[in-house]
C-alpha cells in the first residue's frame, strides 16, 4: 500500500468512553465505575495498520471490542465511513456487522468446540442471512487463502494445533470481506515459529483486500513490525500517537520510553548507549481515578501540574500527539 | 482436549537479528540430512477425527457397571414392548383356579391372590414406570434448559427475580402439592408425571444457568455476537450444545428418582390405581400376603431395586464420561 492509498479516513473516534459498574455485593448501595477507557480519540485511514500497545489491563480489548460495538460506549462518537455507529441500537448496527470483524487472542477459546471447520467458517455468512450456496462456495475459497485444505473443513477444532486455529479463526473474520478487522493479540498465544507466518498472512491480505487492521499487543516490538501507526495507551488514556518510524525515533511520552526501553535493541552500540529505564510503583486500578495525570504514579518527571490537570493531546510535530504537561 | 497455552512468547527483534555462530554452520553428514519440512507438514494435524460423541461412548464403554446398567434397561424395555403382545395372559381378570401359585416354567414369579401372571403384571408395571421416567426427564430437560438458559444469559436483575422464585418453588413441601395435584386431575399416569415435574427441572434449570454463565463471555460467543447473533441463536447453537454433558447428567438421575417416586406414591395408594398394573401397586397388594406368599412381594420389589441400580450406574458413567474432570 503506498502512503497515498491511505488517506481516506475510514473510522474516526472521538472521546471514547466505556465505563463498566462495579458490583460491592448485593446488599451495598455503593456504586463505582472502572474506566477501562477514558476518552480516546484516534483515526483509522483506510488500508493502514494501526497498533494500540500498553500494559495489561490498559483498556486495549475494551477499545476493540467497543469500536466493533461487542460493547455500547458510555460515551463518544464511533464514526464508521461518516455514520456514528456508538448511539446506534443493536438491531441498528446489523447492517454494519458485516463490515467490522475481529480475530481473537485465544485460539483454543475462539472456535466452538462442538462444531465443524465449514461451519464456523460459514457462521458469520449464515448469520448475515446469504444463501447456503454462496456461503459453501465462499468458505472453501476461504480455506484454501488461509493455507488449510479443503478435507480440513469437516474436521472439529480439537484436531487443529494453535497456528491452524489462528488461521480457521482469520478465515472466519474474512468471511463477510470486512473492511476493518480488530485484531485483538492474535498471536501472543502462538509458538514463535508460526507467529511469523500469521503476521505474514495478516500483511499479505492486507495488501490483497485493503483492509484496516487495529492491532492490539502489549508487546511494542511486535506492533513495530506490522503497524504504520502507534497508539501507545495507559489506564485507558492515550498518551501518544504517531508514525510507526517517528514513534521509534522520536518518543517523547514518559511510559512510550519506558516500554520503548523494554524493546530488546538489536545494534550493540546503541544497546551500550541506551539504557533501561524501569518502571516504578503500582499500575492503580482505573476505579475511581483522582484527577490529574494517569501516570504520574510512576512518572519521574512529575511536576506540581501533573497530579492537577489532565493533560490534553496535541500535536508536537505533524502526525505526532502527545498528552503530558513537561515533554514536547 | 489440548491443554490451554498460557505463557506469551514474543517475537523480539533479537532474535531474529542474531548472527549464527560457526558450531551452527558445522558440516551435516549425509545420513543426517533431511530437508526441513513445509509449513503443512510441520503442523500436522497430530490427533485421528473422532467426534465428541464418539469419545464420549469409548469412555462410556469401558465402564463394566454402566454397562450392564444399559442392557439390563434395554431388555427390560425390550420385553415390556414386546412380551405382554403375545403372552396368552393379560394383566386383568380374575383366575381362580390359578391363585397364588409360586413360580414355575409356567409362571415365571408365579401369579396372585386374582390369578393373574405376576411376571406379566411386571412388565405392564415396567411400561408405567419406563413412560414415566422418561416423559418426566424430557419435560424437565425443556423446561430447565429454557430457565435456566434465560436466567443465566439474561443476567442481572431478571436472573435474580428468576431465582427467587425457584428457591420459593423448592421451599414447599412436596407431598403436599402432590396430593393435591393428584386429588384434583385425578389417579393417572399423566397426572403423576405432571406432579412429579413440578418442581424437579429446577436441578436442571440450575445447572444450565450455571453452564451458560460460564460459557457466555467465551470468544467464540462473542464472535457469534460480532456477527450479529441474537441472545436465542447463541443459546441454541453455542451455548447448550456445550453445557450439553452436565444438562444430559442431571437428567439422567432424574429417571430414577422419577421412577422410584411414582412407584412409592402408587405403594401409599394415591398413584396409580388398581387394577392398573404399577410396580407400587403391585407391591401394595402382596403386603397382606407377605407371610404366606412373600414371592408376590419379591419380584415387584427385586425390578424396582435392579432399575433403580441400573438407572444410577448409568448415570454414574455418563457423569465420567461426558467429563473425565467431574470423576471423583
Ligand atoms: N466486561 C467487563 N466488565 C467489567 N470490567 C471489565 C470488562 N472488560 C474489561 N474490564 C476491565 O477493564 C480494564 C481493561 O481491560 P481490558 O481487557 O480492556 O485490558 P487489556 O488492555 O486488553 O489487557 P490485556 O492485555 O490483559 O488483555 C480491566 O481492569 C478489566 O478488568
Ligand atoms: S503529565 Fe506529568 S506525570 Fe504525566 S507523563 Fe507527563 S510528566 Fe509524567
Ligand atoms: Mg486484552
Amino acid at each position: 500500500m503506498t502512503e497515498q492509498k491511505r488517506s481516506r479516513v475510514l473510522m474516526e473516534v472521538r472521546d471514547l468512553q466505556m465505563h463498566f459498574p462495579v458490583n460491592h455485593g448485593l446488599l451495598s448501595r455503593k456504586h463505582s465505575v472502572l474506566k477501562a477507557v477514558d476518552g480516546v480519540s484516534f483515526s483509522l485511514l483506510a488500508g493502514e495498520t494501526f497498533g494500540l500497545v500498553g500494559e495489561s489491563g490498559c483498556g486495549k480489548t475494551t477499545v476493540g471490542r467497543t469500536l466493533v460495538r461487542l460493547y455500547k460506549p458510555t460515551a463518544g462518537e464511533i464514526l464508521f465511513d461518516g455514520t456514528d455507529i456508538a448511539p446506534l441500537a443493536e438491531r441498528e448496527v446489523l447492517p454494519y456487522r458485516r463490515r467490522m470483524q475481529m480475530i481473537f487472542q485465544d485460539p483454543y477459546a475462539s472456535l466452538n468446540p462442538r462444531m465443524t471447520v465449514s461451519s464456523i467458517i460459514g457462521e458469520p455468512m449464515r448469520l448475515q442471512g446469504f444463501p447456503e450456496a454462496e456461503i459453501r462456495e465462499r468458505v472453501r475459497e476461504l480455506i484454501s487463502q488461509v493455507g488449510l485444505k479443503s478435507d480440513h473443513l469437516s474436521r472439529y477444532p480439537h484436531e487443529f494445533s494453535g497456528g491452524q486455529r489462528q488461521r480457521i479463526g482469520i478465515a472466519r473474520a474474512l468471511a463477510t470481506r470486512p473492511e476493518f478487522i480488530v485484531c485483538d493479540e492474535p498471536i501472543s498465544a502462538l509458538d514463535v515459529s508460526i507467529q511469523a507466518q500469521v503476521i505474514n498472512m495478516l500483511e499479505e491480505l492486507q495488501e490483497k483486500l485493503g483492509i484496516t487492521y487495529l492491532f492490539i499487543s502489549h508487546d511494542l516490538s511486535m506492533v513495530s513490525h506490522i503497524s504504520h501507526r502507534v497508539g501507545v495507551m495507559y489506564l485507558g488514556h492515550l498518551v501518544e500517537m504517531a508514525d510507526m518510524r517517528e514513534l521509534y525515533t522520536h518518543n517523547l511520552h514518559p511510559y512510550t520510553q519506558a516500554l520503548m526501553s523494554a524493546v530488546p535493541i538489536a545494534d550493540p552500540d546503541v544497546a551500550a548507549a541506551s539504557q533501561r529505564i524501569v518502571l516504578q510503583g503500582d499500575v492503580p486500578a482505573p476505579i475511581d481515578p483522582p484527577p490529574g495525570c494517569p501516570f504520574r504514579s510512576r512518572c519521574r518527571y512529575c511536576t506540581g501540574a501533573c497530579a492537577e490537570t489532565m493533560p490534553e493531546m496535541r500535536e508536537v510535530s505533524p502526525g505526532h500527539f502527545l498528552a503530558c504537561h513537561v515533554k514536547g | 482436549m489440548a491443554r490451554k497455552k498460557k505463557e506469551h512468547v514474543v517475537l523480539r527483534q533479537e532474535d531474529m537479528l542474531r548472527i549464527p555462530d560457526a558450531e551452527t554452520y558445522r558440516e551435516l553428514p549425509e545420513e543426517q540430512f533431511r530437508i526441513c519440512p513445509e509449513d503443512d507438514e510441520a503442523e500436522a494435524i497430530v490427533r485421528p477425527s473422532t467426534t465428541y460423541w464418539h469419545d464420549v461412548w469409548q469412555r462410556f464403554r469401558r465402564d463394566p457397571m454402566a454397562l450392564c446398567g444399559l442392557v439390563f434397561i434395554v431388555l427390560m424395555t425390550l420385553a415390556a414392548i414386546l412380551i405382554p403382545r403375545f403372552s396368552p395372559y393379560s394383566y386383568d381378570g380374575f383366575f381362580f383356579k390359578s391363585r397364588n401359585l409360586g413360580p414355575s416354567w409356567e409362571h415365571l414369579c408365579g401369579t396372585d391372590q386374582m390369578g393373574r401372571d405376576i411376571f406379566i403384571r411386571i412388565l405392564y408395571g415396567a411400561r408405567i414406570s419406563l413412560t414415566v421416567g422418561v416423559v418426566a426427564a424430557a419435560i424437565n430437560f425443556v423446561i430447565g434448559v429454557i430457565y435456566g438458559g434465560i436466567s443465566g444469559y439474561a443476567g442481572g436483575r431478571t436472573d435474580m427475580i428468576m431465582m427467587r422464585i425457584v428457591d420459593i418453588l423448592t421451599s414447599l413441601p412436596s407431598l403436599l402439592y402432590i396430593v393435591l395435584i393428584m386429588l384434583v386431575l385425578g389417579s393417572n399416569v399423566g397426572s403423576v408425571i405432571l406432579a412429579l415435574c413440578f418442581t424437579s427441572w429446577i436441578g436442571t434449570a440450575r445447572v444450565v444457568r450455571s453452564e451458560v454463565m460460564r460459557l457466555k463471555h467465551s470468544e467464540y460467543v462473542l464472535a457469534a455476537r460480532l456477527s450479529g447473533a441474537t441472545p436465542w441463536y447463541l443459546l441454541v447453537h453455542h451455548l447448550v450444545p456445550n453445557a450439553m454433558g452436565p444438562i444430559i447428567v442431571s437428567t439422567a438421575f432424574l429417571i430414577p428418582s422419577a421412577i422410584f417416586s411414582e412407584a412409592f406414591l402408587s405403594f401409599l395408594g394415591i398413584g396409580i390405581q388398581a387394577p392398573q398394573a404399577s410396580w407400587g401397586t403391585l407391591a401394595n397388594e402382596a403386603i397382606p400376603v407377605m407371610m404366606t406368599y412373600p414371592h408376590q412381594l419379591f419380584f415387584p420389589v427385586a425390578f424396582i431395586c435392579l432399575t433403580m441400580f441400573s438407572f444410577n450406574f448409568i448415570g454414574d458413567g455418563l457423569r465420567d464420561a461426558l467429563d473425565p474432570r467431574m470423576k471423583h
